[in-house]
């Protein structure tokens, strides 16, 4: 047991949270330094564990109930997942580093933690305590910039977020209560008697919640583009990456996921369109992406899951990219507001390359990071003969170029010149940028790095002829479309107002309510009240006009009482005696 | 909003915060250069071409019949791309409200 805990608390997801408290004693630059050095070593740690190390142990051993824990694992799955985490949060630090806001770093880091740990989990019980940890953190970088519009999002972000956690818990207590033990490992929606299992349900919906499923998924487009320049770089890399990763350990080859999944890849591309705030466009972008997770997870295949963890690991990469290059538009502007934007490559030269970068890495243009991992799902799909699930992820491939290949560098940086000429990004900005602009051509360039430590074992070539052309043709014939669209004035200008989404429901509808019935409720309980005070007290005052000190029966008290206690005692006396 | 702590607006040059400098005065960006222009046209048009042209070269064949044909991929994306900016901007009609909708 010694031996476990000492692992246990030695872990890389423990030594991370650890370093973050550890921070909250030091100024901006030893804490960026001490956060580093933490997540060195715990990488290092990482990088020492044996692939297949389970370590268990039993919490509670009763008679009828014994639970037995896995707070560590490493195997294929857990270990990219794990590694990724590191490096987002490393580029993270690197960031925030200028800024130096104690709350936000700290929030930061303890949510990297919580991811690292949720993505090492081996139970459903270490993976609630850290599901709940990294909600919570989460939180912090949300309500940070103080505003009262972050406040309220940020409110709501937290609901949503516990809910998940809610129905992780009634998942896995499920699973408990049905004997079923509370490894986490594949399961699936249906029984083999054939009937829904309610376990199981449950988990996949905490999962989908925060996977941003249709319908669950305005938390997201609310909250991160709210949150503070450097919160919605943070936010945009673990909570979404850690439920794709407990769905392809929970539920890989559920059929169901593929069609969320596709779902998802294609809805963002139209609200993304006509948003206006460039942050939120990427918050849909990162809910299209996720989808080609999804839909991955779903296919299921050796491929498929190597395709989405591929995905999930670029993708937070040069997601983090192009939230650091919008951040960086914001401190130096103070808006992401296309409409207010425009010109910006004119004197902030390198974050306009670092945001193509970006933008060219999302879009999938061969030798970028994107183009080496979305190629195993698209390829995977193939095989499976699921045309019109391929189709529909080759519709959402040419949306990804419309709103993160284009529609984000051109707003921000060229387009329309809005007048302004801010400052570069400052040099710590620059240097994380710097770096994720790097991994992503590094990635692509040579993908068989990442394609080593996938999952699977994998034997893919991503640079055959018909792959580059194929894929250069989709993505210049659609940037020809695009100028030609901008030539002839057909591209819609941008326009400052807000669009609903799914939200709209709880927070307008949903809202009016919960005013309502709250409303209602405190005037059925005043009704109430108001009637059985009457009813106290209109018999309080007939006791007293009867007991009262001018009552009737007050005149002779002592003889009137015991009058009637006699009475009484008479009546139970003979109803005993005529029973008997 | 500027005066948020986590922002730093001053222009270059500036000493205080403010609001960013603006661009009057000076010549048209590198990228607003006529010939910039034409010249980014020209390579566009000529990759399509040779990428158009090279799907007919390579064997482009996938795991479904309609990539057998050499220019699918490029006339797919033109579509594609011009059906989601000529039919997602209807949505505006829809789903836009005013700014400050959620805070009134």
């Amino acid at each position: 047991m010694t031996g476990e805990l000492y692992a246990i608390l030695t872990s890389p997801g423990a030594i991370v949270i650890v370093v973050a408290l550890l921070g909250m004693a030091l100024g901006p630059t030893a804490r960026a330094g001490l956060y580093l050095a933490g997540l060195a070593a715990s990488a290092a740690v990482l990088l020492g564990y044996e692939k297949g190390l389970a370590v268990s142990f039993v919490m509670l051993d009763a008679p009828f109930f014994t639970i037995a824990l896995t707070p560590l694992r490493v195997d294929g799955l857990s270990f990219i997942f794990a590694l990724i985490f590191h490096i987002a949060a490393a580029l993270n630090v690197i960031y925030a580093w200028r800024i130096g806001d104690r709350a936000q770093d700290v929030a930061g880091l303890a949510y990297a933690g919580a991811a690292i740990g949720g993505a090492l989990a081996g139970d459903l019980l270490t993976l609630f305590v850290f599901w709940e940890v990294s909600a919570i953190a989460s939180a912090v970088l949300v309500f940070a910039p103080g505003t009262r519009e972050s406040y309220s999002a940020g409110m709501r972000y937290l609901v949503v977020q516990i809910l998940s956690g809610l129905l992780l818990l009634a998942g896995l207590a499920l699973f408990a209560a049905d004997g079923r033990g509370l490894a986490f490992e594949a399961m699936s929606l249906t029984l083999e008697g054939g009937g829904l299992d309610l376990a199981a349900l449950a988990l996949f919906l905490a999962f989908g919640i925060k996977a941003a499923f249709p319908f669950l998924h305005n938390w997201l487009q609310d909250s991160y583009p709210k949150a503070s320049v450097t919160g919605s770089v943070v936010l945009s890399a673990f909570t979404t990456k850690l439920a794709v990763y407990a769905l392809a350990r929970g539920f890989p080859g559920e059929d169901p996921l593929i069609y969320i999944g596709a779902a998802m890849t294609i809805f963002p591309v139209f609200f993304a369109l006509i948003e206006n705030n460039l942050r939120k466009v990427l918050a849909y972008s990162l809910n299209n992406q996720v989808g080609f997770m999804v839909c991955a997870v779903g296919v299921g295949t050796e491929l498929a899951i190597n395709g989405a963890a591929a995905h999930a690991f670029v993708h937070i990469i040069y997601k983090a990219l192009l939230f650091m290059s919008m951040g960086a538009v914001l401190y130096r502007t103070g808006t992401v507001k296309a409409t207010e934007l425009g010109g910006l490559y004119r004197t902030m030269p390198a974050t306009t390359a670092f945001c193509i970068i970006g933008a060219m890495s999302i879009s999938a243009f061969p030798l970028f990071s994107g183009f080496v991992a979305k190629s195993l799902t698209m390829s995977a799909l193939g095989y499976e003969g699921l045309f019109f699930v391929w189709l529909a992820l080759l519709f959402a491939s040419a949306g990804v170029l419309e709103h993160s290949g284009i529609k984000i560098p051109y707003f921000a940086f060229f387009g329309h010149d809005s007048g302004k000429r801010p400052r570069e990004a400052p040099p710590q900005m620059l240097a994380a940028m710097g770096i994720a602009a790097a991994l992503c051509i590094g990635v692509g360039v040579f993908p068989g790095a990442l394609y080593s430590i996938l999952p699977y074992a994998v034997k893919y070539e991503p640079y055959t002829a018909a792959h580059v052309v194929t894929q250069m043709q989709l993505l210049l014939f659609a940037t020809l479309a695009f100028a030609l669209l901008i030539r002839f004035r057909l591209y819609p200008d941008e326009v400052a107002s807000t669009n609903l989404d799914f939200d709209w429901f709880y927070r307008v509808p949903g809202r009016a309510f919960l005013s309502w019935a709250s409303g209602a409720s405190r005037a059925t309980w005043n009704a109430l009240w108001g009637i059985a005070s009457a009813r106290i007290h209109a018999l309080m005052a007939r006791i007293y006009a009867v007991h009262g000190p001018e009552g009737q029966l007050a005149r002779s008290w002592p003889i009137g009482f015991m009058a009637l206690w006699t009475a009484v005692l008479l009546g139970f006396v003979l109803i005993l005696s005529f029973l008997a | 909003m500027t005066g948020r702590k986590d922002m730093d607006v001053s222009p270059p040059g500036a000493a205080a915060s403010g609001g960013a400098a603006s661009g009057e005065g000076e010549g048209p960006g590198f990228f607003d250069r006529p010939g910039v222009r034409r010249a980014l046209w020209i390579i566009l048009i000529a990759l399509c071409a040779g990428f158009g042209l090279a799907g007919f070269v390579v064997d482009v064949s996938g795991k479904f019949p309609v990539e057998d044909f050499g220019l699918f991929y490029g006339i797919f994306g033109f579509l594609v791309f011009s059906f989601i900016v000529l039919a997602g901007q209807h949505l505006r009609k829809i789903l836009m409200r005013p700014e400050d909708y959620y805070d009134r």
